[in-house]
């Protein structure tokens, strides 16, 4: 094999190595559950949720509310949990409200999170197998 | 319009309605904001809407507004419990801040959550207390009774023109001594009692703030 056809088809293998890589992290970002602010902060306070960098900023003190879905439904067994549980705490929480979700219904699927002092830490979101972690900030009340 | 920005608005409209909560809880399940009567000024039962004082202790009235389902077992939970602690089902107000307080099923399940926030008292004003149990608002003038008679009192804490929710170990002195102060039961309302003419200064130090205000006793 010539050296320029060689290269062709390394290149040709680099890309189809890279396609693949990026239908599987899309696969799998699309597979984890994802999370969507339902409650705001209270007035003087600060939430946001970044859905494509995987951040959250709230203020101390501040409790948010999180719809967890999966596949365009409601996330089955949601659990969450913080590596810094001084930062944030999270809480299983029931809303007894529909979702008319893609594929199934069920009533919304929620997770409470609280800033309880200023740091940084990651929210791991658990369900029907997948995981998704968040990066949170917990910034001082202003 | 296009009917697809129709259809986009017609979406958005129902989509806030699904997600606005009411009043109070800020998913809507409940009520700690509104008081279930008349006021119970004095008492430890409240409506939660006000800040909550700094020292001061409330039993916030819930009310659930829980889709298909009655009144449900819950008790409180405070993340922050040096902004605001909870005991035996009252919050406390232990510094100056906002804070979350969960309404939680067994297992610590949040069913709705509130802001609280806890400032501290600049002043305590006392209000007149009408024989219905309502609240006259503070006492800006001078009180008069006749030997014998009485009426009722209860101090209130402010953070600037705003009353504070939350009720504290309140003393009272009046001096001289031509009237009495009797408890009722509750944590800071009393009754003036007066008991011979004259004329004195009736004191209450509350939330570490101090008021009076001038009695006049006739025959």
């Amino acid at each position: 094999m010539s050296a320029p056809r060689t290269k062709l088809a390394s290149l040709g293998l680099r890309a189809a190595t890279t396609g693949l890589a990026a239908i599987a992290l899309a696969a799998a970002t699309g597979c984890a559950p994802q999370l969507s602010a339902i409650t705001p902060a209270p007035p003087d306070r600060v939430l946001e949720l970044d859905a494509d960098h995987d951040r959250i900023e709230l203020s101390e003190g501040v409790a948010v509310a999180f719809e967890c879905t999966r596949d365009g439904s409601p996330c089955r067994g949601v659990h969450g949990s913080v590596a810094a549980e001084g930062v944030a705490g999270v809480y299983a929480t029931q809303l007894a409200r529909l979702d008319r979700g893609v594929f199934r219904e069920s009533n919304v699927s929620t997770l409470t999170l609280v800033g309880l002092k200023p740091g940084s830490t990651t929210l791991r979101v658990s369900a029907e197998g997948w995981t998704h972690d968040y990066t949170v900030s917990v910034v001082a009340a202003r | 319009m296009k009917p697809t920005s129709s259809l986009f608005s017609l979406g958005a409209v129902l989509g806030a309605l699904l997600v606005l909560p009411g009043c109070g809880g800020a998913l809507g399940q409940m009520d700690l904001t509104r008081t279930g009567g008349a006021a119970d000024e004095g008492g430890l039962a409240s409506a939660l809407d006000a800040p909550l004082a700094v020292g001061g202790e409330v039993r916030p009235a819930i009310h659930y507004d829980t889709r298909g389902s009655a009144g449900l077992a819950t008790h409180l939970l405070s993340p922050r419990t040096d902004v605001v602690d909870v005991r035996d089902g009252l919050l406390l107000g232990k510094a100056p801040g906002t804070a979350a307080v969960l309404v939680a099923l067994d297992g610590d399940v949040v069913v709705d959550f509130v802001h609280v926030t806890v400032r501290p008292a600049d002043r305590v004003e006392v209000h007149g207390i009408d024989a219905a149990g309502n609240d006259l608002g503070d006492l800006t003038e001078r009180v008069e009774l006749v030997v014998g008679d009485e009426t009722r009192l209860v101090p209130h804490g402010y953070a600037g023109a705003q009353a504070l929710a939350g009720v504290a170990t309140s003393t009272w002195t009046v001096e001289p001594p031509i009237a009495v102060v009797l408890r009722e039961g509750l944590p800071n309302r009393v009754r003036l009692v007066a008991r011979q003419p004259g004329s004195a200064k009736v004191t209450v130090t509350m939330l570490g703030k101090t008021c009076s205000l001038p009695l006049e006793v006739v025959r």
